[in-house]
């Protein structure tokens, strides 16, 4: 199976499809309210139609990345458990599968979500170039990608897994309050996407590097 | 122990004493520094005031830091900065410069030398004064000011403090001569003229101030924005010739007021809100459903459909310019010059900086900074800044002949209009045209908001539209002829 037939897989599940369309209705009700009407001429929608796209973006990472993170591993269920497709343990093969295949897939999302930002920008005409406002976003998705895998691994190990859907947006929280407080462009995407970022690129590259090496392809194990 | 032997000690006074003298020297050779604003430091708020520092001994590289704090209580401070080099070194530096004066809090200045600040000083908002001022060189300037009235701001200035840059003198309304001081230079009399100020020749000149008369030949003749005045009898006359003289001459402030009042760039409309939903809703719908219904030929159809919108998005939403100028030239004719005050708006998208070069202010109250380079203003995206540049002088396009108008210049004079007679026929360059009775019909919109400054038998006439136009107006130039039509 390709990696694009497994992104669209992955895509077609009711959890992703219905966070794809509520991706691009928030995308659309942002341009609605912000895109200049009547005599008005000053276009600023790209201003939050981006920082809204890649913080829907960076959450949405964060939450599957702790998903997947968080399963369990074939110690805790058991030999004889037989897992279904969707929800393969923690470290097998067709774990690894499924990191790459909800990675493409978000990265599929923030791909199909782009001319929301590239429209926004033409008509906004914003300091910041339109390669760093396409490059945000992605680097968002991989980062907060792979801050998700560590964080739903951490929460298992610390057998703290019922409090993963709190740990999400408290992650998110935490990044803004840190990038405020240390008055850097360093964890947040809402901030980032503003101006160019080496400290954001740099981070959110060291945690798709991450997420990219979790989803490594690897032999089955022969019995 | 050894004795220091006698020769040793007296080379050892003589440093001493070499080393005092040095010290001496120095100390006398200590930095000094005067500033003054204004023309023999009248400052006039609302006008451009000629600014002189006079630096005697400052250190090679300094510079001169003015800070104009145009903020009120509401508003907080709003700072102009003017930063001008001084060349320094031993001896005098002098620097001189226009600088556009604004309603403001307070002044301060600093002379900062490469290490140290060398000298500094203030000047309180208190101390300021919108009035244009009535210039005297004379020593009986107090009849004069009796003759001007109270609410003249009558100024006893010695010939060698007027200004020759005429941007100087755009807060003067009067250089008054009589011919007992020391005579001032033609070229600065013929600055004020040209700039918008009457220059007054009263009574007979001595000798010394023969060469005025090369300005006032005629008992009245205008010169660029202003004019020339030869006038005998009492101070009175002096004053009740000035007041008539005024009242022809529209009043230079209110002139581009006016001028800038309308916008001179129209910003690029954006796509219709309507259009852009429908098609985001529309692209949304298809991506999800042939994603959901196609699996992975679904997903590719729907990124190569982003890709697709993504480039026509850019193409037509997509303004051509990221800054767009408009100008708009103001030029008052008289005689052989005309003074000519250029606008510009500068209408920015993304965040900028505006840079103009040459002595420039913007319109309106805001935070700006000036160097030897010209002017910066920041601005945000999707803001425009009005930029007045400072009055200069310039050729008269069109003169009065003894048959009617001449176009001297290079451009066609077109939209001519004779107050008080109505439109005119276009005049090619080189062309003679005789002002006839026309059609009334409205004005063109570039100077009907002026008209209501010019008396009867003014010429009004357009230019260089392509690029911006330039409005002329020549006040009164036809006032005996329009009578006789």
């Amino acid at each position: 199976m390709s990696l694009l037939a497994a992104a669209a897989a992955r895509l077609s599940r009711q959890d992703m499809l219905q966070a794809l369309t509520a991706l691009l209705a928030a995308l659309c009700l942002v341009l609605a309210m912000r895109w200049p009407s009547g005599g008005a001429v000053v276009n600023e929608s790209w201003a939050a139609v981006a920082p809204v796209r890649a913080v829907l973006l960076a959450l949405a990472a964060l939450a599957w990345g702790a998903s997947v993170g968080a399963r369990p591993g074939r110690d805790e269920l058991g030999e004889s458990f037989v897992p279904t497709p969707e929800e393969p343990p923690h470290g097998e093969p067709a774990w690894r599968r499924e990191v790459a295949a909800t990675l493409a897939a978000l990265v599929a999302m923030a791909l199909v979500s782009l001319p929301f930002d590239v429209l926004t920008h033409a008509a906004a005409y914003p300091t910041t170039s339109l390669a760093w406002s396409l490059a945000a976003p992605l680097l968002a998705t991989g980062g907060y990608f792979g801050l998700g895998l560590a964080l739903g691994r951490g929460m298992r190990l610390a057998r703290l897994n019922s409090l993963l859907p709190l740990a999400v947006p408290a992650v998110m929280a935490a990044a803004a309050w840190l990038d405020v407080a240390l008055e850097l462009r360093l964890l947040f995407p809402w901030f980032a996407t503003f101006a160019v970022s080496p400290l954001f690129a740099g981070v959110m590259a060291a945690f798709s590097l991450l997420a990219l090496w979790t989803a490594r392809p690897v032999p089955e194990a022969t019995s | 122990m050894t004795a220091v032997p006698s020769a040793a000690r007296r080379l050892l006074a003589a440093l001493s004493l070499l080393a005092a003298i040095a010290s001496a020297s120095t100390a006398a050779a200590q930095a000094s520094v005067q500033l003054e604003l204004g023309v023999g430091g009248n400052v006039v708020v609302g006008a451009w005031n000629p600014l002189r520092v006079v630096a005697r001994d400052v250190p090679i590289g300094s510079r001169l830091e003015v800070v104009f704090d145009q903020g009120t209580l509401r508003t907080g401070e709003v700072p102009f900065r003017l930063s001008l080099p001084v060349s320094g070194g031993p001896g005098l530096s002098v620097v001189d410069h226009s600088v556009y004066v604004a309603p403001f809090q307070s002044v301060s200045w600093a002379l900062l030398g490469p290490e140290a600040v060398v000298a500094s000083g203030s000047l309180s908002g208190r101390d300021q004064d919108s009035r244009p001022l009535d210039v005297v060189l004379s020593r009986r300037s107090g009849s004069y000011a009796a003759a001007l009235g109270d609410g003249a701001r009558v100024v006893d200035v010695s010939a060698a403090q007027l200004p020759l840059a005429p941007e100087a003198y755009d807060g003067v309304r009067s250089v008054i001569v009589d011919g007992t001081t020391v005579a001032p230079r033609l070229e600065a009399l013929a600055a004020a003229a040209a700039a918008g100020a009457v220059v007054v020749v009263h009574g007979e000149m001595p000798a010394s101030h023969a060469e005025l008369a090369l300005l006032a030949s005629t008992p009245r003749s205008r010169l660029g924005a202003g004019g020339v005045l030869a006038v005998t009898g009492s101070a009175g006359d002096v004053a009740a010739a000035l007041d008539a003289f005024i009242a022809t001459r529209p009043p230079p402030g209110e002139l581009v007021a006016t001028a800038a009042a309308r916008p001179l760039v129209t910003p690029p409309a954006p796509l219709r809100q309507q259009l852009v939903v429908a098609a985001a809703v529309a692209y949304a719908v298809l991506a999800v459903t042939v994603t959901r219904l196609f699996g992975a030929p679904g997903l590719l159809s729907a990124l190569l459909l982003a890709g697709l919108l993504s480039a026509a998005a850019w193409l037509y939403a997509r303004p051509t310019e990221p800054q767009i100028v408009g100008t708009r030239t103001v030029a008052v004719v008289g005689g052989e010059l005309a003074l000519a005050t250029r606008l510009e708006e500068h209408y920015t998208l993304p965040a900028t900086t505006v840079a103009v070069r040459g002595p420039a202010r913007p319109l309106d109250t805001r935070a700006y900074r000036v160097d030897e380079s010209g002017l910066q203003v920041d601005l945000t995206g999707w803001r425009s800044v009005v930029i007045v540049r400072a009055p200069e002088l310039v050729d008269a396009p069109f003169v009065l002949e003894a048959d009617g108008l001449r176009n001297l210049s290079r451009l066609p004079l077109h939209d001519v209009l004779v107050v008080g007679l109505g439109p005119q026929a276009d005049i090619a360059p080189g062309a003679l045209a005789r002002p006839v009775p026309g059609e009334d019909g409205p004005a063109h919109e570039s100077y009907a908001a002026l008209l209501p400054f010019l008396p009867a038998g003014s010429v009004v006439a357009l230019s260089g539209c392509e690029a911006g136009c330039t409005v002329w107006l020549a006040p009164a130039l036809l006032d005996a002829s329009v009578e006789e039509l």
